[in-house]
C-alpha cells in the first residue's frame, strides 16, 4: 500500500506536516522519516502510522541519499517537508534525485486529480494554484497552516542505522547573536509616542522577545526623544520593513509612518483611542492602555 | 528628426545612476542638508562610478558622454539630492575648459587628477564679477616660464574639496574681456588658499567657498589656449553645461511631483484622500505639464549640442525655464503637503530651498534672458 | 580559479500591478532585470576572482529576452556570459532550469565553484542551486552569509533558523548565497562601456542534447490571482481582547 511521507527534523514541523498528510490521505498510510529521536517520538504520537528514526548522519541533510533510495523502492505518493532552510535544501536535492517536481512554500494543499497546491509568487503579490499529476509529489509546507493532530496511541518507531559519507562537514553550530535586524525580522514591535517613558521601551522589547522579533520605533521616538538609534525608526523617510507581523504600541497611525509598513503581512495595533487613524490601517486593533494590554499579551503568549 | 532612443549601454548607465541615487544619495541627503557637512562617502562612491567625470573623453580614461546623457544623469542625481548632484556636476564643469581648449599635455595633466578620483572646480566668479565676467580682477602676470596669479574667487562650487582648478584671470585689465585667460591650477601650489565656506540656503550638501590666489606661480604651459581666449572658453563652458543645470532643476521638479503623488493618495481629510479633490488634481497636472516641458527643452538643447548645431539660445531657454519651473513646482509641492510641507522634518521644504539656486547660479535667469533677447534681436 | 555564477532574468515585481476587479496580474509595465539575489551571487564570484585570480562565467537560462541581460551581467564584473534563451526554455520550472543549467555547465568545461542566489525574486522556490548540485554530483552549501576559501576547501557560514552553521566542503562545489553575504556593486560607467567588449556565447538546446520533453514543467498552473492585502480593520475591545487576538494570530500562523 502506498504511503505519504513526512520528512522533518523538528518535532513542531513534523506534527504540522502529519496533520497535512492526514487531510490528504486516501487509503494511504503515513510514515515519518527523521534523524531526530525527539521528533520521532512526537510523530509517533501525533498521527504517523510508522516512524523511521535514522541514525548515523551528522546533520539532517546526511540522510538525503538514503531517503531517496528508500523512496525509489517504496514509491510514496507524496513527500512533505517543512519550509525551513534545511528542509528546503533537502527537498530540492531529493526532488532532483527522484526526477520529480517540488512545490515550495505551499500555503494550501488539497487532494484532487493529483495534488492541488497554492503558493505566493513575486514576493507575495500573487497566488498561484497548481496541480501535480506525476508521482511522487513533493512539497515544502509553509509553517502554521495546519493544527497538529491530538496525541494518540503511539505508533512504532523503527531505527534505521546508515553510514553516511558526507561531502559537507559541520564545523560549528552556534545560536544567533541578538543584534537588531529590522529588515529581516519576521515580527516587529514598534514603539510610538504613546510610550510614556524611555524605560517603558522594555515592554516593547519583552513583547518582541516573546515573538522572536525586533523592536523599531516611530520617527519622533528616535529623532526627538533620542530613545532609540535613528536606524531603528520606521516610516516613509526611514526603514520600510515587510514583517509577517507588525505590532504598534502607542502609534497614532500617521500616514508618514504607516506607508513605511504597508508591505507588512499583518498589522496589529494597541491603541487607547478608538478614533485614531491606526484603526483604519491595522488588521486588528486592541482598544486599551498599552500598559495593561502588553503584560496580558505576554502572559497569554507564554501560556 | 530627433532620435532620442537610448542605446542599451545608455539604459544600463541610467539604471546604475538610479540605483546609486536611490541607495546611496537619498539616505545621505537629509543629514548633509541639515549639517552642511560634505558627504565624502557618497561623493567617493559617485566618483567610483565615474559620475564626476562625464565629459572626460574616452581616450583620457573617461566615459566621454553626450550632452543628452549628461543631462539625463544630472536629472537622476538631483532627483535624489540637488546638492550632491551639484558637487559631482561641478567637477564635470571644471573639465569643460580643458576639453574645449586643452592640448594633449594639459588634458593628461588635468584628467589624470579627475580620473584618479579627485574633484575639480571651475573658478570664474569674483566678488565684483558675477554676471559681468569682464570685471574679473584676478591677474595673471607672465614672468619668464611662469605666470604669477593674484586675486580672489568667490561662490566656488567644490572650492574647498577640489584638487585642481580651472581658473580665469586677466593678463591685462585694460583689455577687459579680451584680457581674460584660462589656466589650470593645482590645489597644492604655494599661495593657493581656500577661504570661507558659504552657509547656504539650499544645495547644502555641496561645498561653496572662496578660493584665494596669492603670488601663485604656475608653469606657462598651464595656460589653456592663448592669452585672451578666456572669455570665449568660459562662455562656451557655460553653454555646454547649461543643459545639465536645467536637468538638475528638472530632477528637483520630478522629486517634488513624485512625493506629492504618493502623499495625496495617503493623506485623508474629510474622510477621503485629498487626491479626490479637483483642486489638488489640477495642481498636480500643472506640475507635471511644466516638469515635462522643462525636461524636453533641456533634452532638445542637449541634442542640438550633440548634433553640432547652434544651441546657445536653446540652452539658455532650457536653464531659465527649468529653473523657474523648479521654483514654481516645489512651491506648489509645499502647499500640497501643507503644514508637513513647511516642516523641516519632511523632505519637501528642502526641494524648495534647493530649487532657488537654479534661478541664480551658472548665469542668473535674468542674464539668460539678456542672452536670449540678444540672439533674437541681432 | 574558474567560477560559474548563475543568474535569472526576472520581471521587477515592483511594477507588476493587480487589477482590483478581476485580480488579474498586469505585467505590461514591468521590466526585466537580474534577480537581486543573483546580483549577490555574481558579486561573490567576482570578489573571489579579484582576490585569487581566475574568471567568472555568468550563466543564465530563460526565453529569448535573456539576450538583453548579457551587457548588464558583464558590467557587474563577469568575465564572459553564456546563455540559453529559446522559446522552449522560456517558462521552465526549477527542475527544467536545473537540468538545462547542468547541461550548460558540463559544456562549459572544468570549474571550481558554482555560485547561485538563494532563490529568485519571482518564484523564490529556492530549488535551482541544490538541484543543480545534485545533478552535477557536487557538494552544495546553501544559504551562505559568509564564504572563505582555503586552498581547495570552501568554508561557509549558513544562516539557518536555528543559528549559524559553519560547514566546509572540498571544491568543486556549489554555494547558494544570501543577500547579506556582500553588497553587490553598482556598475560604473566605464564597466558598462567595457561590458560590450566581453565575450558572450549562446548554447542552443541541440548543443545541450536536451529536448523540450526533458524540461517540461511537472505542475500545471490552474490559476494566478493577485493576493488580497486589504487591512481587516477589526477592533477588539474588552476583557477577552488579548485572548482573542492571540488565538487569531495563532490560527493565521503568524505567531
Amino acid at each position: 500500500m502506498a504511503e505519504l511521507w513526512v520528512l522533518a527534523d523538528k518535532a513542531e514541523t513534523a506534527k504540522e506536516l502529519l496533520a497535512h498528510a492526514k487531510s490528504l490521505a486516501g487509503d494511504e498510510t503515513i510514515a515519518c522519516l527523521t534523524g531526530s529521536a525527539e521528533t520521532a517520538e512526537a510523530a509517533a504520537a501525533h498521527g504517523a502510522d510508522r516512524v523511521l528514526l535514522y541514525e548515523g548522519g551528522s546533520r539532517p541533510e546526511s540522510y538525503v541519499p538514503h531517503w531517496c533510495e528508500r523512496a525509489r523502492l517504496e514509491r510514496p505518493a507524496a513527500l512533505l517537508l517543512g519550509a525551513d532552510r534545511r528542509s528546503k535544501e533537502i527537498a530540492a536535492r531529493m526532488a532532483a534525485r527522484l526526477q520529480a517536481g517540488l512545490i515550495s512554500d505551499c500555503v494550501k494543499l488539497e487532494r484532487r486529480e493529483g495534488f492541488y497546491s497554492e503558493r505566493y509568487l513575486f514576493g507575495g503579490l500573487c497566488l498561484a494554484g497548481e496541480t501535480t499529476g506525476s508521482a511522487p509529489f513533493l512539497a515544502t509546507m509553509a509553517a502554521g497552516k495546519a493544527q497538529p493532530l491530538p496525541a494518540g496511541a503511539p505508533a512504532s518507531v523503527e531505527k534505521v542505522t546508515v553510514s553516511c559519507d558526507d561531502a559537507v562537514r559541520r564545523i560549528d553550530l552556534r545560536p544567533h547573536r541578538s543584534a537588531s535586524n529590522l529588515m529581516e525580522a519576521k515580527v516587529i514591535v514598534c514603539a510610538g509616542r504613546g510610550v510614556a517613558k524611555q524605560e517603558d521601551l522594555k515592554l516593547a522589547e519583552e513583547l518582541a522577545r516573546a515573538l522572536g522579533g525586533e523592536v523599531g520605533c516611530t520617527r519622533p521616538v528616535a529623532e526627538e526623544r533620542h530613545w532609540m538609534p535613528e536606524e531603528n525608526y520606521i516610516g516613509i523617510t526611514g526603514k520600510k520593513p515587510a514583517p509577517e507581523l507588525y505590532i504598534t504600541l502607542g502609534v497614532s497611525g500617521q500616514i508618514q509612518h504607516m506607508s513605511g509598513v504597508r508591505d507588512s503581512k499583518c498589522i496589529v495595533a494597541i491603541e487607547k483611542n478608538d478614533g485614531a487613524p491606526i484603526t483604519e490601517a491595522a488588521d486588528y486593533t486592541i482598544i486599551g492602555d498599552l500598559y495593561e494590554v502588553v503584560p496580558k499579551m505576554l502572559a497569554e503568549l507564554r501560556s | 528628426m530627433y532620435d532620442m532612443t537610448l542605446t542599451q549601454e545608455e539604459q544600463l548607465m541610467i539604471q546604475s545612476v538610479r540605483e546609486f541615487a536611490e541607495t546611496v544619495i537619498k539616505p545621505a541627503a537629509k543629514k548633509a542638508d541639515e549639517t552642511g557637512e560634505f558627504p565624502w562617502d557618497v561623493i567617493n562612491k559617485g566618483v567610483e562610478l565615474g559620475l564626476h567625470a562625464l565629459p572626460v573623453p574616452e581616450e583620457h580614461g573617461g566615459p566621454g558622454l553626450s550632452s543628452v546623457m549628461t543631462a539625463v544623469i544630472a536629472e537622476e542625481m538631483s532627483k535624489a539630492c540637488a546638492g550632491i548632484g551639484t558637487t559631482l556636476g561641478a567637477t564635470g564643469l571644471s573639465c569643460y575648459p580643458v576639453v574645449i581648449a586643452g592640448n594633449e599635455a594639459q588634458k593628461k595633466l588635468f584628467f589624470d587628477f579627475i580620473m584618479g578620483g579627485k574633484m575639480g572646480a571651475f573658478c570664474l566668479t569674483e566678488p565684483n564679477a558675477g554676471s559681468d565676467s569682464g570685471s574679473v580682477a584676478t591677474t595673471a602676470v607672465r614672468d619668464g616660464d611662469e605666470y604669477v596669479l593674484n586675486g580672489s574667487k568667490t561662490f566656488i562650487t567644490n572650492g574647498g574639496v577640489a584638487s585642481v582648478y580651472t581658473v580665469f584671470a586677466t593678463v591685462d585689465r585694460a583689455k577687459g574681456l579680451k584680457g581674460l585667460s584660462a589656466f589650470i591650477v593645482e590645489r597644492d601650489r604655494a599661495g593657493v588658499a581656500v577661504g570661507k565656506e558659504e552657509n547656504k540656503m539650499g544645495i547644502r550638501a555641496s561645498n561653496t567657498t572662496d578660493v584665494i590666489f596669492e603670488n601663485v606661480r604656475i608653469p606657462a604651459d598651464h595656460l589653456l589656449g592663448k592669452e585672451g581666449d578666456g572669455f570665449k572658453i568660459a562662455m562656451l563652458t557655460l553653454d555646454k553645461s547649461r543643459p545639465s543645470v536645467g536637468a538638475q532643476a528638472v530632477g528637483i521638479c520630478q522629486a517634488a511631483l513624485d512625493a506629492c503623488v504618493v502623499y495625496v493618495n495617503e493623506r485623508k481629510q474629510f474622510g477621503k484622500p485629498i487626491a479626490a479633490n479637483q483642486a489638488i488634481q489640477f495642481m498636480l497636472a500643472d506640475m507635471a505639464i511644466q516638469t515635462e516641458a522643462a525636461r524636453w527643452l533641456v533634452r532638445r538643447a542637449a541634442y542640438l549640442q550633440d548634433a553640432g548645431q547652434p544651441f546657445s539660445k536653446e540652452a539658455a531657454m532650457a536653464k531659465t525655464f527649468a529653473g523657474d519651473t523648479a521654483m514654481k513646482v516645489t512651491t506648489d509641492a509645499v502647499q500640497i503637503f501643507g503644514g508637513y510641507g513647511y516642516s523641516r522634518d519632511y523632505p519637501i521644504e528642502k526641494l524648495m530651498r534647493d530649487a532657488k539656486i537654479m534661478q541664480i547660479f551658472e548665469g542668473t535667469n535674468q542674464i539668460q534672458r539678456v542672452v536670449i533677447a540678444g540672439q533674437l534681436l541681432r | 580559479m574558474k567560477i560559474i555564477a548563475c543568474y535569472k532574468w526576472t520581471l521587477d515585481e515592483a511594477d507588476i500591478r493587480v487589477d482590483e476587479g478581476t485580480r488579474a496580474i498586469l505585467k505590461n509595465r514591468a521590466q526585466y532585470r537580474i534577480s537581486p539575489y543573483d546580483r549577490n551571487a555574481i558579486e561573490c564570484g567576482v570578489q573571489l576572482v579579484e582576490a585569487q585570480g581566475g574568471e567568472v562565467a555568468a550563466l543564465t537560462v530563460g526565453g529569448p529576452e535573456v539576450a538583453a541581460s548579457l551587457k548588464d551581467v558583464l558590467s557587474r564584473g563577469a568575465t564572459r556570459a553564456v546563455w540559453v534563451g529559446q522559446a522552449e526554455t522560456a517558462a521552465l520550472d526549477a527542475a527544467g532550469t536545473a537540468l538545462t543549467l547542468a547541461a550548460a555547465v558540463k559544456r562549459l568545461g572544468e570549474y571550481d565553484l558554482i555560485v547561485c542566489g538563494e532563490g529568485s525574486s519571482d518564484n523564490y522556490a529556492q530549488q535551482t542551486g541544490p538541484r543543480l548540485a545534485e545533478l552535477l554530483g557536487i557538494p552544495v552549501l546553501t544559504y551562505a552569509s559568509k564564504i572563505e576559501l582555503e586552498g581547495n576547501i570552501l568554508r561557509v557560514e549558513r544562516k539557518l533558523e536555528e543559528g549559524i552553521e559553519v560547514v566546509e566542503a572540498a571544491l568543486p562545489a556549489l554555494v547558494t548565497v544570501l543577500p547579506d553575504i556582500n553588497e553587490a556593486r553598482i556598475p560604473g560607467l566605464k564597466q558598462i562601456m567595457a561590458a560590450g567588449k566581453k565575450p558572450t556565447e549562446q548554447y542552443a538546446m541541440a548543443d545541450l542534447t536536451l529536448t523540450a520533453e526533458d524540461i517540461r514543467p511537472t505542475a500545471q498552473q490552474e490559476s494566478l490571482l493577485g493576493a488580497v492585502t486589504d487591512r481587516k480593520r477589526v477592533l477588539l475591545k474588552g476583557e477577552n481582547a488579548v485572548k482573542e487576538l492571540v488565538s487569531i494570530l495563532k490560527a493565521e500562523g503568524i505567531c
